[in-house]
């Protein structure tokens, strides 16, 4: 164990040197770039034996990442926003083509208009795309959530994307415990597969027909469900090797008697933290549910959460346009048909407007106060 | 039930590629098996001309058949088999650890 300052992309480039990877297939992109950098520091130095692919675009990083996987490599690319947009093509022949690539995200805002700053909305792009996607609160949950997408990744057979948003996280350094690479061996073992075998060889990615496609697709979207035991197994084992829990597909912080359930993913997390605890203070009996797996996403243990409150609270940042926020939607979904509590849902923060904890209680109250209204979604901080 | 696929699709090379791109699509083909007594049933059903005696053996033309299996169900000896156009065990794994 050794303390130590890093950001959130370089706690991704640490993530990715411990889980031993083979093959890193990149194409420099801003705020994701730093942990490119740090992963070829490694390599120079010997740190890490893995082979560096300098792609001409997003779209050929992935392809080859994709291609490294289905030769049985360990495979990390990273990227975000308009990159993760342009391998978006990719992104689904490599879940469907069941690789267990592992990508980081440092989430961005999509252009038009062009934006360098933080916002969910590249990771929502792409919410079909059969990518198990995974959201960390810190840099810690950086590091060691790479480590379990590998895991994770390698069991259900599908890639995972793991996501911390650009400069909130990617640029902010915090104090990260690295842990051993050999307890990581331990935790992590690789099992080499295969697909492509010059000895038995085949064609990957044939046409399909009508006859067998809904079947494949049908299993994908099986491993998916599968995908939120595993996870849950996974960080449940990480916790016991590591003393490090992050529950999984989903947390309640201090939800065992809470009447407003907040609901949020990703740094905003970690700020709702701080004014649950603030409203406690104040003897009000709020808590927080964090998502940390959209996809899977946990509807039912979303509805065994909320079960007892009065209030819930999405925070989005990042807006389906003529739907909503993407975590509002999936939490009025998750809850239909059982639970008749109203959902307020709030679109902040995006393209790196600054969303301040004091904002974030504000916008409880006004959701206590607006309960009753039916409206779908309403914009904060505009 | 969803039928059980490899899990990365994928197909052996195969009776495919003998069919002229573009004009077959082919979801299967017959294999002619053991049981067969040379009744020439299945001749006579092919809509597309596909099979034919040669050398006291039904032989399947892949460049011609359509994959449609009528052949296999009129064989009165149940000695044809439709064999689907992918196969093989490629990336075959469990969600539990170990291989199958
Ligand atoms: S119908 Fe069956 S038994 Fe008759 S020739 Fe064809 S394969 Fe052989
Ligand atoms: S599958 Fe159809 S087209 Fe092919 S040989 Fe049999 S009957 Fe003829």
């Amino acid at each position: 164990m050794s303390l130590t300052l890093l950001t959130g992309s370089e706690a991704a480039a640490y993530g990715a040197m411990l889980a031993r990877i083979e093959v890193l297939a990149y194409y420099p992109i801003t705020p994701a770039f730093p942990a490119m950098e740090r992963m070829n520091k490694f390599i120079e130095d010997g740190e890490m034996n893995t082979r560096f692919i300098r792609a001409e675009g997003d779209h050929s990083a992935l392809a080859a990442a994709l291609g490294a996987s289905l030769a049985g490599s360990r495979t990390f690319t990273v990227t975000n926003s308009q990159g993760l947009l342009y391998m978006t093509e990719v992104a689904y022949h490599t879940a469907g083509l069941r690789q267990p690539v592992v990508m980081a995200v440092a989430n961005r805002a999509l252009s038009a208009p062009h934006s360098r700053f933080p916002e969910q909305g590249d990771a929502i792009s792409q919410d079909a795309s059969g990518w198990i996607q995974l959201f960390c609160e810190n840099n810690q949950e950086v590091l060691d959530t790479i480590l379990q997408a590998f895991k994770v990744g390698e069991t259900c057979r599908l890639p995972v994307m793991v996501n911390y948003e650009g400069y909130i996280q990617s640029h902010t350094q915090e104090e990260v415990d690295v842990p051993q690479l050999a307890k990581v061996d331990a935790f992590l073992p690789f099992t080499r597969v295969s697909a492509l075998d010059i000895n038995n060889p085949q064609g990957i990615n044939t046409v399909t027909s009508p006859d067998l496609y809904m079947d494949y697709k049908y299993h994908q979207n099986d491993a998916m469900s599968q995908a939120l035991e595993v996870i849950n197994n996974v960080a449940a084992e990480f916790s016991r090797d590591f003393g490090r829990d992050w529950s999984g597909v989903i947390e309640g912080y201090r939800m065992d008697d809470a009447d407003h359930a907040l609901v949020t993913m990703g740094s905003t997390v970690s700020d709702g933290r701080i004014v649950i605890d603030a409203l406690r203070a104040e003897g009000k009996k709020a808590g927080l549910v964090k998502i940390r797996s959209f996809r899977p996403f946990p509807a039912a243990a979303m509805r065994a959460m909320l079960k007892k409150v009065q209030y819930v609270t999405v925070i989005d940042k990042n807006i389906v346009f003529g739907s909503g926020g993407a975590l509002g939607n999936e939490t009025k979904a998750a809850l239909y048909g059982h639970l008749s509590i109203p959902v307020k849902n709030y679109i902040c923060g995006l393209g790196g407007r600054d969303f301040r904890p004091d904002e974030l209680k504000q916008v409880m109250a006004l959701s206590e106060e607006r309960a009753k209204q039916t409206t779908e979604y309403e914009w904060f901080g505009l | 039930m969803a039928k059980k696929l490899p899990i990365v699709p994928s197909a052996k090379a195969g009776s495919m590629a003998e069919a002229p791109s573009g004009i077959i699509w082919r979801e299967q083909h017959p294999v002619i098996g053991d049981k067969c007594n040379q009744c020439l049933e299945c001749i006579m059903f092919c809509p597309e001309g596909a099979l034919k005696l040669e050398n006291g053996k039904v032989a399947v033309s892949l460049e011609l058949c359509n994959g449609c299996g009528t052949c296999a169900f009129e064989c009165p000896q149940k000695a044809i088999t439709m064999v689907l156009e992918f196969s093989g065990d490629r990336g075959i794994f469990p969600l539990k650890e170990g291989k199958s």
